[in-house]
């Protein structure tokens, strides 16, 4: 049998399909004016939960990149810093160079080996002044220690000093020894630590600066941790240790001076790793000498001069090796800013793909979602105009 | 001949009232095509036809009908499309009270295409943005230690993201007070619509008595009956009712439709109408006896009390009843159990009360068991037959005060062939059959004996997820676990906020660590000046050895030999951690302070109350900035300390670095039982993930349940629409019928007038003209 169709049934069932004409109508105008495909997790909860995740990644990205941007920067400055010091050292072309004042000290009068002693000492200081350079307000070289000046000068400690020993602690400015620091010589600090010590308590701070200590940030390496501790691969380590790019720390022993004919004219002991430590010393061997004559203070002088000289020039390959080192990292640095300037890139456009309405469909989808509510209405008001009442003529 | 000469008058007079009582039968149709409920009603006539023989008819007459006769009104209405409307109407008012719930919820929650459009954040959200920017905040920390001002971010972006959390718990608490106000609403409602059907039966019944069908009233009950059908399911009978001497007239009931799927449960059909009598919903529920029916017996040394019906067969001696009476004592009649009101109940639990008629008269229930045979021996002493019934009546009165009574009535009869006169007991057979005469009874309802809107609200207020008891679980409702209400999205926004607070308030608490992970104390170096050197414990072990403990991040308490644990106790036996020993192992000072061995950095960075430290009981609702880390920068940027130094670099930040993990790449466990006052809830991590992560899957489970039901609303929705467009078309008016009926009785009217005018003509001739000549 054939449903009866009422009036009533019908007005019913045109009520809800009207509304729901009208609804969708509402939807695409919704998608039209708000430019996304989506305005809340009910309309495709798997979407906007991948969509929130990308868009997370997104800010991650782009905060690693503005952390990495700061170290790029960071690295920059290190890396001019150190440029500056290899001039500063070696240049041979520069008259006023460290290599270029010890070449000219060795034909010295006794007013000119003074002089030049000042003016390596000089230099000396103007390295630690290079060192202890700062990005923004953080020191540069300071490794892990940013908010203090990691060069200082202090009273010369001497090499043999043993905590607990014989030897007295200080060198004295004429090459002898006291405990009193006051008529101490000046010598270089590390983080508050004498480069040149030998004392073990010093040795193990300096080994713990240079191997020891990390400043770890993550700029978009994957950040992990294993037993609450960042993995080392994870994260970029960004302390800049300045002793390591100056020779270390300490001193060695049985350095052989050479004569031109490679004859040993003698050995000498307990001559500092330290590129800064070496041209103080070199100067303060200098200042030593005869005001007069220019002779040296004792041959002791003359061959430790000589030691250190040679110890200098040795430390040009390190030195560069080091410095190259740091180009590496700052590279490193350069190549992830863009990987991460790409990431940050990709994650945009993969969240405005998934999330973004394209405008032609959205308004193609509302042009015809009113068509059908148009076309609703009118069906409408012929629903309500039809009936056999109108045809009825008594 | 079958019909009188005037006869015919009479036939044409019927015939014109007939099309008339159609024509007006039509127009109320037609006038009533708008009105709400309102059912077509149908003329129903029937030809006229004395019966029986005339005692002098004449041979060869015909007997024809004498016209039409209106017999009665009636309406079209099908019962069985009634149930299937108003028990699709029952899903839909769940679905849509379910939904509007949760849309209000996702106002909240869900911060899709959210964002502050003019710093080009839209889309990023609010609170999950925060937790981005945190993490942000704190990596640019790492990068500049020691620099206030990014101290200060962080806790300016903590500091937004707690107000975040602040401000969502406590629109979700406005939420979850709203929907209280709904269902008292809800409640209100259908006790309002139950009132009206009693009163409606009884105007009805009254109206049937006077032999009028009373469709006018019939169509406003059951316009609300499907109103009521929408706020609970129910299930609508009609049955007779005696009202004397044959006369019977429709009696309606209305009793919950069997919504719970515990086979065992039979409140879920509990009356709510009968006839002239009806119940009333409130959120009152006796006080139940703590005292659980049942020993459990698995262990017979030492039997548990339990309410599990799998030990029935071991009663507890002490239970006395289910319910507890305002004195305290125990007893199975709910009419005399303390009633607990609204506060008292937080699980919404429903009560239907007392069948009750207009004046507030109690309904009596008589119940009548099946006769069954007695023997002798076995009847009651000083029974007394009356000797011409042979019925012999006892009268026990259950429960005086509340008047329930229980009336036996033993019958004796002779048995066959006895002729003895009088006869003995022995001579008879007995029979007995008890009657019930019981009062009307409130009715405590089962977890899930209702359906419908007022359901929805309930589920909405009450339902946990993860975090219901696993005693509701197993007693009451197997399936809430899975149902998800506002205190689901409530405990899992504290349970979020908790476990922030509390990994951060962890990361930010510890003692200093020399470069190996050595806990460090207090030295001097050769010459007198202060160094840090590790902690170590001297003590003798069993053998008699002397033996130096070095103290580590590492170090366990329980892992420790008994000889250092109690040298580590020499000051303070109290101690009993590594963590105590380094706070207090130094014993008192002269002031009563406790010497601490070890140096403690930093503090308590999230509170339950911005005016202290106390990391206990952290909610969404009370997640503060802590009372010291407001007045201070208290994160702590490194425990580690280089070798023999006091302090950490001063832009050491592995510790920041470790945060900077917690908040943006730690997988956390989050697990229900973890959160206060849901110890006995699932055990089992509800999700692993981020922070983020967490509060992303909050909206995705919020988003898929939205989702959920409103397709199943759609569907029910779709299917009630369906129904009731059946009912229409077998109930409500159309124009086209209604037009065809206008003109079938007009015509009708027409001819019965013709008829008259030719009856009229032929009589006149008959009368006037016959025999005459002109």
């Amino acid at each position: 049998m054939i449903p009866r169709m009422t009036t009533v049934g019908t007005l019913k069932n045109y009520r809800y399909n009207l509304n729901q004409s009208n609804y969708t109508m509402g939807k695409a105008m919704n998608v039209v004016t708000s430019r996304r495909l989506f305005s809340s997790y009910a309309e495709d909860p798997a979407l906007a939960t991948r969509c929130f995740q990308i868009r997370r990644s997104y800010l991650r990205a782009e905060s690693q990149y503005s952390v990495n941007e700061s170290l790029r920067h960071k690295y920059d400055v290190a890396w001019s810093a150190l440029d500056n010091i290899s001039t500063d050292l070696y240049s041979r072309a520069d008259d006023a160079s460290i290599a270029s004042i010890i070449r000219s000290a060795t034909d010295s009068t006794g007013p000119g080996r003074l002089a030049l002693g000042q003016s390596l000492c000089a230099k000396a200081k103007d390295i630690a002044q290079i060192m202890n350079g700062r990005y923004g307000e953080n020191y540069v070289f300071a490794g892990a220690d940013t908010l203090n000046a990691p060069f200082t000068w202090g009273p010369q400690v001497n090499p043999e000093y043993v905590e607990g020993g014989n030897f007295p602690k200080y060198l004295t400015p004429d090459g002898g020894t006291t405990n009193d620091p006051e008529l101490a010589s000046q010598g270089l600090y590390y983080r508050g630590v004498p480069v040149d010590s030998n004392n073990p308590a010093d040795v193990e701070k300096m080994e713990y600066f240079l191997n020891g200590e990390r400043k770890d940030i993550d700029v978009g390496l994957g950040h992990k941790e294993a037993n609450g501790e960042a993995v080392s691969s994870t994260v970029f380590d960004s302390s800049l240790q300045g002793i390591y790019y100056l020779g270390g720390y300490g001193t060695k022993d049985g350095v052989k001076v050479e004569e031109d004919d490679g004859t040993t004219a003698g050995v000498v002991d307990q001559v500092p790793n330290n590129v800064i430590s070496i041209v103080n010393e070199l100067g303060q061997i200098l200042q030593r000498c005869d005001e007069k004559t220019g002779d040296w203070h004792s041959k002791e002088d003359e061959l430790r001069f000589r030691a250190l000289s040679q110890e200098l020039e040795s430390t040009n390959s390190d030195f560069r090796e080091r410095w190259t080192e740091m180009d590496t990292q700052s590279s490193f640095l350069r190549d992830n800013s863009e990987l991460l300037t790409t990431t940050k890139d990709s994650l945009k456009q993969q969240y405005m793909e998934l999330e973004d309405a394209d405008p032609a469909a959205a308004i193609s989808d509302f042009m015809f979602a009113r068509y059908c509510y148009d076309a609703a209405l009118k069906v409408g008001n012929s629903i309500l105009s039809q009936s056999l009442m109108d045809y009825m003529n008594f | 001949m079958g019909i009188g000469t005037f006869g015919s008058f009479t036939q044409a007079r019927l015939a014109i009232y007939a099309a008339q009582t159609g024509l007006s039968v039509t127009g109320n149709n037609i006038s009533n095509i708008n009105t709400p409920g309102y059912t077509r009603q149908r003329l129903n006539q029937v030809s006229l036809y004395a019966a029986g023989s005339d005692r002098y008819y004449a041979e060869g007459d015909i007997r024809t009908g004498q016209g039409a006769l209106v017999k009665s009104l009636s309406q079209i209405r099908s019962p069985y499309l009634d149930i299937r409307y108003r028990t699709e109407n029952a899903k839909v008012g769940y679905m849509d009270s379910m939904l509007e719930g949760l849309d209000e919820i996702a106002t909240i929650l869900d911060e899709v295409g959210k964002g502050d459009v003019s710093k080009g954040e839209d889309g990023f959200g609010i609170l999950g943005l925060y937790f981005n920017k945190i993490a942000s905040a704190m990596r640019d920390l790492v990068s500049e230690t020691g620099h206030q001002e990014y101290d200060n971010s962080v806790r300016q972006m903590a500091a937004n993201l707690i107000s975040t959390f602040n401000t969502y718990a406590a629109k979700l608490e406005e939420v979850r007070q709203d929907t209280v106000k709904k269902m008292d609403d809800d409640i209100a409602d259908i006790n309002g619509y139950l009132n009206s059907i009693r009163d409606l039966n009884e105007q009805i019944r009254k109206c049937e008595i006077h032999g009028d069908p009373a469709l006018e009233l019939r169509d406003e009950r059951n316009r609300q009956i499907d109103e009521l059908s929408g706020l609970i399911d129910i299930n609508v009978t009609y049955s007779e009712e005696i009202i004397s001497g044959g006369l019977t007239v429709e009696k309606l009931t209305i009793s919950l439709d069997d919504a719970n799927p515990d086979v065992k449960v039979t409140t879920d059909e509990s009356v709510l109408v009968d006839g002239i009598y009806a119940a009333q919903l409130s959120f009152d529920t006796p006080k139940l006896n703590p005292v659980l029916p049942y020993l459990d017996d698995t262990d017979p040394a030492n039997p548990v009390p339990t309410d599990d019906p799998a030990f029935a067969g071991n009663p507890n001696p002490l239970y006395l009843g289910k319910y507890l009476t305002p004195d305290g004592t125990a007893t199975d009649d709910i009419r005399e159990a303390e009633i607990l009101s609204d506060k008292d109940n937080p699980n919404f639990n429903v009560m239907i009360s007392e069948l009750k008629n207009k004046v507030g008269e109690l309904h009596v229930a008589a119940k009548a068991y099946a006769e069954e045979s007695v023997e002798l021996a076995d009847l009651p002493a000083g029974l007394t037959f009356d000797p011409k019934t042979g019925y012999a009546i006892t009268e026990a009165a259950d429960q005086p005060a509340l008047g329930d009574k229980t009336v036996t009535i033993y019958t004796r009869k002779l048995k066959p062939g006895v002729t003895a006169n009088p006869p003995a007991a022995t001579d008879y057979t007995y029979t007995k059959q008890v009657f019930e005469h019981l009062i009307t009874k409130p009715t405590a309802l089962d977890d899930n004996d209702l359906n419908g809107k007022i359901q929805a609200h309930r589920e909405l207020l009450t339902e946990a997820g993860e975090f219901t008891d696993l005693d509701v679980i197993a007693k009451v409702d197997e399936g809430a676990g899975g149902k998800r209400g506002i205190p689901y999205y409530q405990r899992t926004l504290d349970l979020l906020a908790n476990q922030f607070a509390q990994a951060l308030n962890e990361a930010n608490q510890g003692y200093l660590m020399d470069d190996k992970g050595n806990y460090i104390t207090k030295g001097l170096d050769g010459e007198g000046k202060e160094i840090g050197v590790p902690v170590q414990v001297i003590y003798t072990d069993s053998a008699g050895v002397q033996q130096t403990l070095t103290l580590t991040k590492d170090t366990k308490w329980e892992d420790l030999a008994p000889e250092a644990q109690a040298a580590m106790q020499a000051n303070d036996a109290t101690i009993d951690s590594i963590e105590d020993y380094l706070s207090r192992g130094g014993g008192k000072d002269a002031d009563g302070n406790d010497v601490a061995i070890g140096f403690f950095r930093g503090g308590v960075l999230f509170s339950s109350n911005p005016g202290n430290d106390d990391p206990t009981g952290i909610t969404a609702a009370n997640i503060s900035i802590s009372n010291t880390w407001n007045k201070t920068h208290l994160l702590v940027r490194s425990f580690t300390c280089p070798p023999g130094l006091l302090e950490p670099a001063s832009g050491q930040s592995d510790n920041l670095n470790h945060m900077e993990y917690l908040l943006d790449f730690q997988k956390f466990q989050y697990i229900p039982t973890s959160l206060d006052g849901h110890g006995n809830s699932s055990p089992k991590p509800m999700f692993e993930g981020t922070f983020f992560e967490m509060w992303n899957n909050i909206g995705d489970v919020l988003g898929h349940d939205q989702k959920g039901t409103e397709t199943s609303l759609k569907t029910s929705y779709e299917t009630a629409l369906n129904i009731d467009t059946q009912r229409d078309a077998v109930s409500s008016v159309d124009f086209n019928d209604e037009a065809m009926n206008l003109m079938m009785y007009a015509k009708s009217y027409n001819a019965a007038c013709r008829l008259m005018t030719t009856i009229d003509s032929v009589l006149d001739k008959l009368i006037n003209n016959t025999g005459m000549t002109t």
